[in-house]
């Protein structure tokens, strides 16, 4: 009985899944568990798992962000640039990353209330403008001279765990608070779920949605100052396609694409399921062509999972059926066709 | 006008020939029966009008026609003499019926020409490909047909409603039919568009098809027909020829002869006299101006028919439609809600008509759905824990005796009454000084219904001040101290509790006068 519950959190699936593929390739091959390999596993898990804890939030939303490698990429050559040409010192230039990666996400935001832009489309705007203008910042050379400090930040080790590794961390752990112990984490879960009966309850839904995009262009923002560290030098290339992997990261940690359902811990699994699966082919000596086919594969067992179980719930996601045609069932439409011929909806605002 | 049935233009075999005819057409829901037609016939070369009350199965019977409702076994349909395959929407089409109604509404990003050849090949046009021209010509002669001014070339959404209705209409007399259904063709159209659509239905009956008029508004019903007929619950109560036809035989028939009998002393206490919600001059688009006022303890009901704008006034009460003209007070202070999150703090609810659409998060738990409006006030801070939600999520339930093992199901999976006991829930969470219903028994089984009414009726005691707009008349006859009847987005008439009759409101909402 009580193993039936445990297998009933929707996370069972990838977080059992982390602990075979780390138990397998163990067996497989020791030095996969080196404390050496497990720190390079976690400098790449504190990327690719902040930027999947910012998108969270925008499929949260039943939105998408396709800008946070790009984000990368601009905020780190900014930061970079401030830093190696201008002298700014190293600590600000933090601040200034994640301060460009907020505002360029108050942007997407923007654009999505005010306009109502599709999020697909305006961030992938971003996804564009966003890598070239790291190109053209330099004209597509890297930045070198930063501060040593980007450096130390990446190569300190607080008993044996990598500084990015502790700032995944607290990015993790924010994000769970927020979305599960706060009334506004509440009210974004309720703004993916059902805009318009969250509208109709008294929740600020613009002000939801424009958060969420701004959290997940600050936490691009902070892996643009990771980076810096990770390779030393401010490089305008780097961060292309991540975003896709972040995607993947949520959709495998069971986020729902049709907003409104997924949690910050399965996200975190679902990271580190890709990182393990990823470092795991390199150990092994697997040809490095086939890591994509891995990720995914990973990618669509996850997908097939979330529907089945989905579907063993009883009740698959409410589709639109044809309206009832019974009697009374036609008041609604009627009243919406009224209320478009005035051109003012109970959708608007 | 004169009957043509020799005119018929489409092949028909067989005897029996110049009706659509129904034979024991009936459609059950579970226990219910909806529609129960015995005998029925649409000739050909006239105009049929169809008038019910809301829920009087005409929705069903055109459902059945166009071929989306299934009916039970048993019934028959034919047209000209040739059985009809029920239950196939394409059967019904290639047998001939052309239907304007919101089922099959336009694509909006394509151009009038395109949606109006949509599906079909227009004569003459090439064997392959896409033949533009061919299109644009059969369009120019739709458009002509029911003589709408509006270039082929257009975009649809670029386009006003009442000319999008216009289109849908040409879009099925444009199309070769035998039986052209026409369902509220005219509810998003002003007096002379109106007249224009009756002038079409009539030429399309002379060519010698057969025309079913569904309408609202009598005098259009009487205008454009040559027989009525009256359905109630589901069964054909009344046809007559046009003749014989009046507004005030078709509402009686609507209506039938249980007039309702006030229950003395029910709703007969002394109501505050101050107003809790007053309203003066309202206005929104398609709205007003509404003047209204309801006291604490009172149930003020709002009748009227589909887009009366019942639905618009309570939106625009709490915010969610902005108001463009006009004062409120709350309690005596000015009350001017420009979202609804400021009506929510000043003590507004809403129970909104599509619990699907508009009230649940239907994936998430019910604890869930029940704090939504009140989350801020979990905990301090507006943080808290999941002890904390669940102390809370049990006493709202317990307000509506929802069992509290249904508090971590997702609400979609609990059933219609359950559901809205649940939204109950959440609202009387916020302790209302207004509480607001848009027809809130709507999809819940009678059983459950009886239990909503008992919570509307507890809010009341309790000395809040409600608002139930429904279009079940015994419904509001049963809950309400007043009812307003709303026509055309404004109110026509306030019946005080011993003036309710059906016959005064259906009247008042359709605008028959009173006499004649």
């Amino acid at each position: 009985m009580r193993l039936r519950r445990i297998t009933e959190v929707p996370e069972f699936g990838v977080i059992t899944a982390c602990v075979v593929v780390f138990i397998g390739v163990t067996l497989l091959k020791p030095s996969f568990a080196n404390p050496s390999n497990l720190q390079v596993i976690g400098l790449d898990l504190a990327n690719y798992g902040i930027l999947a804890i910012g998108v969270t939030f925008t499929i949260l939303t039943a939105g998408i962000d396709l800008s946070p490698g790009s984000l990368v990429a601009f905020t780190s050559m900014v930061s970079a640039y401030a830093n190696a040409n201008l002298g700014v010192p190293m600590l600000l230039c933090v601040v200034l990353s994640i301060a460009v990666g907020a505002v360029i996400g108050y942007l997407h935001g923007w654009f999505i209330t005010r306009l109502n832009v599709p999020p697909f489309a305006i961030t992938l705007v971003t996804l564009t403008a966003a890598a070239g203008g790291a190109l053209a910042l330099t004209k597509g050379q890297p930045i070198s001279g930063v501060s040593d400090a980007y450096l130390t930040l990446v190569e300190t080790r607080v008993a044996g765990v990598p500084v990015p590794v502790i700032v995944f961390t607290v990015v993790a752990v924010g994000a769970w608070f927020y979305l599960e112990r706060t009334y506004a984490g509440r009210q974004v879960y309720a703004v993916g779920g059902n805009i318009e009966a969250a509208r109709l309850s008294g929740i600020p839904v613009l002000r939801r949605l424009l958060f969420a995009y701004v959290v997940s262009g600050a936490c691009a923002g902070i892996v643009g100052v990771l980076v810096i560290g990770r390779i030393g030098v401010g490089d305008p290339s780097v961060g292309s396609g991540w975003e896709l992997d972040a995607i993947a990261a949520a959709v495998i940690g069971g986020v729902s694409l049709y907003g409104g359902e997924g949690r910050v811990i399965g996200v975190v699994a679902g990271a580190l399921l890709l990182m393990l699966i990823n470092n795991a082919l390199i150990v092994l000596n697997v040809s490095p062509f086939y890591q994509q086919v891995a990720l995914g594969l990973v990618l669509g067992v996850a997908i097939v999972a979330d529907r089945v179980r989905a579907q063993r719930r009883g009740k698959p996601r409410p589709r639109r059926l044809p309206r009832s045609v019974a009697g009374s069932g036609s008041a609604s439409a009627d009243d919406a066709r009224a209320t478009a011929a005035t051109g003012a909806g109970p959708q608007q605002g | 006008m004169a009957e043509g049935p020799g005119t018929q233009p489409t092949r028909h075999a067989g005897q029996g020939g110049q009706t659509v005819s129904l034979r024991h057409v009936a459609k059950t829901y579970g226990e219910t029966t909806v529609l129960s037609l015995d005998e029925l016939d649409l000739r050909f070369g006239e105009v049929t009008g169809l008038v019910g009350e809301n829920g009087a199965g005409k929705s069903t019977l055109l459902g059945i026609l166009s071929g989306i409702v299934t009916p039970d076994p048993g019934s028959e349909v034919a047209i000209a003499g040739e059985p009809l395959t029920t239950g196939s929407p394409i059967a019904s089409r290639t047998a001939g019926v052309a239907m304007v109604s919101q089922e099959f509404p336009l694509v909006s990003q394509l151009s009038v020409a395109e949606n109006l050849c949509l599906g079909m090949r227009p004569d003459g046009a090439r064997r392959f490909g896409y033949d533009g021209h061919a299109v644009a010509r059969a369009a120019q002669r739709m458009l002509d047909g029911v003589g709408l001014d509006v270039s082929p070339t257009a975009i649809v959404s670029s386009l006003s409603v009442p000319t999008r209705q216009m289109l849908e209409i040409a879009k099925a007399v444009g199309r070769p039919s035998r039986l052209l259904v026409l369902d509220e063709p005219t509810s998003a159209l002003g007096p002379v568009e109106a007249d224009k659509v009756i002038a079409i239905a009539r030429r399309h009956a002379a060519r010698g098809s057969a025309v079913l008029f569904v309408g609202h508004r009598l005098e259009e019903v009487l205008d454009a027909c040559d027989r009525i007929v009256v359905l109630r619950n589901g069964r054909a109560v009344d046809e007559m020829p046009i003749a014989e036809a009046s507004g005030d035989r078709l509402i009686r028939s609507m209506v039938g002869r249980d007039i309702f009998q006030a229950a003395a002393g029910q709703h007969d206490g002394d109501a505050d006299p101050r107003a809790v919600l007053a309203v003066q001059g309202l206005e929104a688009p398609g709205l007003g101006p509404v003047d209204l006022a309801v006291h604490a303890g009172e149930i003020l009901g709002v009748a009227g028919l589909m887009g009366a704008g019942r639905s618009r006034l309570v939106h625009t009460i709490f915010g969610a439609i902005p108001a463009t003209a006009g004062q409120m007070t709350l309690d005596g202070q000015v009350f001017a809600p420009r979202t609804p999150r400021d009506a929510v703090d000043r003590g507004v609810a809403l129970v909104p008509e599509d619990r699907k659409a508009q009230s649940l998060v239907p994936g998430s738990p019910v604890r869930w759905n029940v704090t939504l409006p009140t989350v801020h006030h979990l905990g301090r801070h507006g943080i808290f824990g999941p002890a904390t939600e669940r102390r809370r999520a049990t006493a709202l339930l317990d307000l509506t005796s929802v069992r509290h093992s249904a508090m971590d199901l997702p609400v979609r999976s609990l059933s219609g009454g359950n559901q809205q006991r649940v939204v109950f829930s959440r609202w009387f969470g916020v302790d209302p000084r207004l509480l607001i219903l848009d027809e809130p028994t709507r999809g819940v089984d009678v059983g459950a219904k009886a239990d909503i009414y008992e919570l509307i009726v507890g809010a009341a005691a309790r000395g809040v001040a409600v608002i139930v707009v429904s279009s079940e008349l015994d419904e509001l006859f049963r809950l309400a101290d007043r009812i307003a009847v709303l026509r055309k987005g404004r109110i026509d008439t306030v019946l005080n509790h011993s003036e309710f009759s059906k016959e005064v409101i259906m009247r008042s909402a359709t605008g028959v006068a009173v006499s004649t």
